[in-house]
């Protein structure tokens, strides 16, 4: 007996194959997205957790100036630190072959012997550099495989002012430089930055720190009272220069990292939940429609002396079968998501192994999830058919009940075509149906723009970054603080048109409770290579008598224009000052405060001095620029606007293009099955009317548009919201806390191409899910459907 | 104004046959049919169910092509037409009336009406059209509001509405009580009086045949008989 009824779900799932089918994409698309994503977090955490207890990550960092190495025994006594690790860490300037540019690596000790206690080096290739070969080095991996390196090449740099040539006799990793961007960076440059660890010795030599470190790294107790250690770490180091402790979580690259699975978590749970909110209404719409056309199956089967149960049951495995289908596509669309998710992130972040892990229960929970979802979208339904007396079953439903919408019976509308008039009657019997219509359509829509605005926003801050704001050509940095006469050499290297100083200190700002490390920067107020604005793109003109403040960075403090603020310099004297907050301006990148140069100097009590410039130069006087640099020792680092657009660039294209196309796709199946299960729901029932207004000699093209005529509503209604629901939520998204951060933030730009693209992409695939319902309209026999009592 | 009946055909079936191959077997509904729909006639088709009845209007109205044969309405062969053209014929040429109303749910008796007059540039009032089958009470009512006698006849209004000269009727009675189906006769046979219009009646109901001008009985797909009726009388007295 049941086995009669297992090939009627058979039957029913191959007559409404389209609608199966696109609920099931849209199952799978939820199930996708969700296994996708968090099959990649998980991933990276599962890396990012073995990587830090391998290497032994240290909790706590601290950078200063100079400490003398008897600090330790005291750093040592702080409660909760169970570890202290001292060392040498500097910027050096490479001379890399084949290359005009400079690149610039950051030199990390390792101890003379043995390997670091803390933030061990995981050696992929050659061996550890020897005790007493000052010019042995590892070399970070991207850093290496970026060059095309081979171990045992030569690598020269200027070290302190003098020319040095390393030789590399190993490549590592570390988890301190997972994510290795140069300083103030936000994105990688593998062939610009690297990272370079060397034996010890060497290093305190070279940089006149023999028994001293300027780097301290600790790990806590796991009970530590981490804030209380921070603050006793800033005690002891504050004579030599501290410039602050700070945790793991606020360490560069522990802090991308964190950051990129924090808005993972946000897109794996919302994204899922939303495409199986979309299945869950599809699958009401079809069962109930589905119920309301087998009433008298249904009655029959009671009528023979099926159990109520068995008939529930026989619609549930209906509706499993959809879920099963969708979760297994969803599975394989996860699987594949995940991995190549993954091994992207692997160019990124790098780990001495990021294998695409599953955790093995989530597939279940996905299906689960969906399930449950169903389950919420058809439960009226199946309760309806066992709720349904074998009599009464017997019976046709009771006539449909319209009447004249809203409008007409205002008197708001007088003359609706006939064809509308029934399109809008359908609508207002059913108004859930439509309401939830718009909100699928809408929400695909919205999805649209909200997973492709952030490319918009980067654009954006590209061209106000890299357009507006940057305005040099190269930028220069010192080795240490000169004089301005130094100004006039600058000047007279090669192909410099134009230069203009700035000097920057580390400051630490403090107002009230809160305290912030930040280098505060000396600029001319006359200067134009570097251009202040706000977001209403206003230029702002450095402020004479006070301080200028980026945005994230008044927040923080809490201070506002006309404010007072505290700041002590963190070099030097050491002294403390305090300064009137001028003007906000808005900046993307990191916390910026900027001064007068000449009003940053008498705050400080020094002559006017530099540790960096701005240039112009002419373009083909470039190479040369940076072969005169190279060999300038007093000149730490130099870095060209151009070379940095492009790396973003290249990355926005490169990735974040696929990304978009990605989930617009995804976004379109929602919309098109949305809009498919519409249509195909408004055939079904109205298949009677239309085939009679056929033979009334309605034409084809005719009873088409009475038939798209819902959907046109549901897409003239939905698109606009959509559009704006995709404003909201993109507002929302740049707002939260994986986009608003103290080191980068978006901008809130959607370009009207990118609402174009959504919207012509939903309208798209209604043209789609009509033209498959036309072609049903194609094959339509009239005589069959007049047959028929309904 | 009495009828002119003439035996000028406006729509001629020649040789037509029909069949369904259903798998294996083929099942031949119309085993070629010789007939003629006659300018102003009022003509009842009778036979068994199942003898081809429907088939054969459904051919005559354009909605169903032959196998084989011809149909010719007037002068214009039809045997080709694509289903554009046919489309066209029923647009401007064919009224139609079915056993089970066919009227749209969603719309007043009125709009029902409204729906064919939109189409037909030369079409009769709505109103007057709903007037003639005695609704002019009931323009605002929707289908569901409606008994199925009153529901026929908004079918018959919407069908004469664009001035058809051929008025085809699928057992427009098979619905209905008696006294309800003699309403709707009644109404059919105004219309063909009235406006002229060549009407055809299929019925499995002997009796009804009373009222036709002429009778036409069909049997396994062949016409078996053709009677004419001198004096047809009034629906009104005739009882099945
Ligand atoms: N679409 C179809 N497919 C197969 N057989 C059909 C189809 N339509 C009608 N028939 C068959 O053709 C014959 C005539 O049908 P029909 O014209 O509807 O008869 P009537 O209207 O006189 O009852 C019947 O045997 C019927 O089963
Ligand atoms: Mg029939």
């Amino acid at each position: 007996m049941l086995r009669t009824l297992d090939i009627k779900v058979w039957r029913e799932l191959l007559r409404l194959r389209g609608q199966v089918v696109a609920i099931a994409m849209v199952i799978a698309c939820g199930v996708g997205v969700y296994l996708g994503l968090s099959s990649t977090m998980h991933s990276l955490q599962r890396a990012r957790s073995s990587n830090y207890a391998e290497q032994r990550f240290a909790h706590v960092f601290a950078e200063l100036e100079r400490a003398p190495l008897h600090l330790i025994p005291r750093l040592q006594a702080i409660e909760g630190v169970q570890v202290v690790q001292t060392r040498i860490v500097r910027g050096v300037t490479l001379e890399l072959p084949g290359m005009v540019e400079a690149g610039s690596a950051r030199l990390v000790s390792i101890p003379e012997r043995g390997r670091p206690e803390l933030n061990d080096v995981k050696l992929r290739l050659g061996r550890m550099p020897q005790p007493g070969h000052s010019e042995e080095v590892l070399v970070s991996e991207a850093f290496f495989e970026a060059h095309g390196f081979r171990l045992d090449d030569e690598l020269p740099a200027i070290v302190n002012g003098s020319r040095v040539a390393f030789r590399i006799v190993g490549v590592a990793l570390s988890p301190e430089f997972t994510y290795t961007v140069a300083p103030g960076q936000l994105f990688p440059d593998d062939r610009l930055h690297g990272i370079l660890w060397a034996r010890r010795k060497g290093l305190a030599a070279a940089f006149d720190l023999e028994g001293a470190f300027n780097n301290l790294a600790l790990r806590l107790a796991p009970q530590a009272h981490e804030a209380a250690v921070l603050a006793a770490v800033d005690r002891i180091l504050e004579p030599y220069g501290g410039r602050g402790a700070y945790p793991r979580r606020d360490q560069v690259s522990a802090f991308f990292l964190e950051n990129e699975l924090t808005q993972l978590q946000g897109f794996a749970v919302t994204i899922p939940l939303l495409f199986l909110g979309v299945a869950a209404f599809l699958l009401h719409i079809v069962f109930q429609r589905l119920i309301a056309t087998q009433r008298s199956d249904i009655a029959a089967l009671k009528a023979f002396g099926y159990h109520d149960r068995e008939v529930g049951w026989h619609y549930a495995k209906l509706v499993g079968a959809i879920v099963w289908l969708g979760s297994v596509a969803g599975w394989l669309l996860g699987g594949y998501l995940g991995s190549a998710m993954t091994s992207l992130y692997a160019d990124y972040y790098r780990f001495p192994e990021l294998p695409f892990q599953l955790d093995p229960l989530s597939p279940f929970l996905a299906l689960g999830v969906a399930g449950l979802a169903a389950g919420w979208g058809t439960a009226r339904a199946i309760r309806q058919t066992v709720g349904l007396a074998p009599a009464e079953a017997m019976r046709p439903p009771a006539p449909l009940r319209y009447r004249r919408t809203l409008l007409e019976r205002l008197g708001w509308v007088q003359k609706v075509p006939i064809g509308l008039r029934t399109v809008l009657r359908e609508i207002e019997r059913k108004p859930w149906r439509a309401v939830l219509s718009v909100a699928g359509v809408s929400m695909a829509t919205a999805l649209t723009i909200l997973m492709a605005f952030s490319a918009d926003s980067i654009r954006y801050m590209l061209q106000v970054q890299f357009g507006l704001s940057q305005r040099e050509d190269v930028q220069i940095s010192l080795l240490q603080t000169r004089s301005q006469a130094v100004l006039s050499e600058i000047r007279n290297l090669p192909g410099v048109q134009h230069a203009e100083p700035y000097r920057s200190v580390p400051v630490e700002f403090r107002a009230g409770a809160s305290v912030k490390r930040v280098s505060l920067t000396g600029l001319d107020p006359a200067g134009e290579l570097l251009a202040l604005y706000n977001t209403s793109e206003e230029r702002i003109p450095i402020a004479r008598g006070g301080l200028t403040l980026s945005r994230k960075l008044a927040e923080v403090l809490g201070v506002r224009p006309g404010d007072s603020l505290a700041f002590r310099w963190l070099e030097g004297a050491r002294s403390t000052h305090s300064a009137t907050v001028a003007q906000i301006v808005d900046t993307y990148v990191g916390l910026s405060a900027y001064m007068p140069l000449d009003e940053l100097a008498s705050t400080l009590g020094e002559p006017p001095t530099l540790n960096g410039a701005r240039l112009l130069v002419d373009p083909s006087e470039l190479a040369s620029l940076y072969a005169e640099v190279k060999a300038t020792p007093m000149i730490a680092g130099i870095a060209e606007r151009d070379r940095s657009l492009r790396l973003v660039q290249g990355m926005l294209d490169e990735n974040m293009g696929t990304m978009i196309w990605i989930s617009l796709s995804f976004a379109l199946v929602m919309a098109f099955a949305v809009l498919y299960n519409t249509i195909r729901i408004t055939l079904a029932e109205r298949s009677r009317e239309l085939a009679t207004m056929r033979v009334l000699g309605y034409r084809r093209r005719e009873v088409s548009a009475i038939l798209m005529g819902e959907m046109g509503l549901v897409l003239l209604v939905a698109i606009p919201l959509g559009l704006w629901m995709g404003h909201v939520f993109s507002s929302a998204l740049v707002r939260s806390p994986g986009y608003d951060t103290e080191q980068f933030r978006l901008p809130f730009v959607i370009y009207p191409s990118t609402y174009a693209i959504g919207a012509l992409g939903i309208l798209a695939s209604g043209l789609v899910s009509g033209l498959g319902a036309w072609r049903r309209l194609d094959r339509f026999d009239m005589v069959e459907v007049l047959k028929s009592r309904d | 104004m009495p009828a002119v009946t003439t035996s000028t055909p406006i729509l001629r079936l020649q040789q037509v046959t029909k069949s369904y191959p259903m798998g294996e077997v083929v099942v031949h509904a119309l085993r070629g049919v010789d007939f003629a729909l006659h300018q102003g006639e009022c003509l009842v088709l009778l036979g068994p169910s199942g003898s081809g009845k429907s088939t054969l209007l459904n051919i005559l109205g354009g909605l169903d092509v032959p196998t084989s044969g011809e149909l010719w309405f007037q002068d214009h062969d039809l045997s080709a037409a694509s289903s554009r053209e046919l489309t066209e014929f029923r647009r401007q040429h064919v009224g139609f009336v079915f056993q089970f109303y066919n009227l749209i749910p969603s719309l007043t008796a009125l709009e029902n009406v409204q729906l064919v007059s939109e189409i037909a540039p030369q079409g009769m009032d709505p109103r007057e059209a709903l007037e003639r089958v005695g609704l002019a009470e009931r323009l605002h009512h929707f289908p569901a509001q409606m008994s199925g006698g009153e529901q026929q006849r908004v079918a018959i209004a919407r069908a004469i509405a664009k001035r058809p000269e051929v008025l085809l009727c699928d057992e427009p009675t098979g619905a209905l009580d008696v006294q309800t189906g003699r309403l709707v006769l009644n109404a059919l046979n105004e219309v063909n009086r009235d406006l002229g219009t060549s009407t055809a009646i299929i019925t499995h109901n002997a009796a009804i045949g009373a009222m036709a001008d002429r009778v036409v009985s069909i049997a396994d797909g062949r016409i078996a008989k053709i009677e004419e009726n001198a004096s047809p009388v009034p629906p009104g007295s005739i009882d099945w």
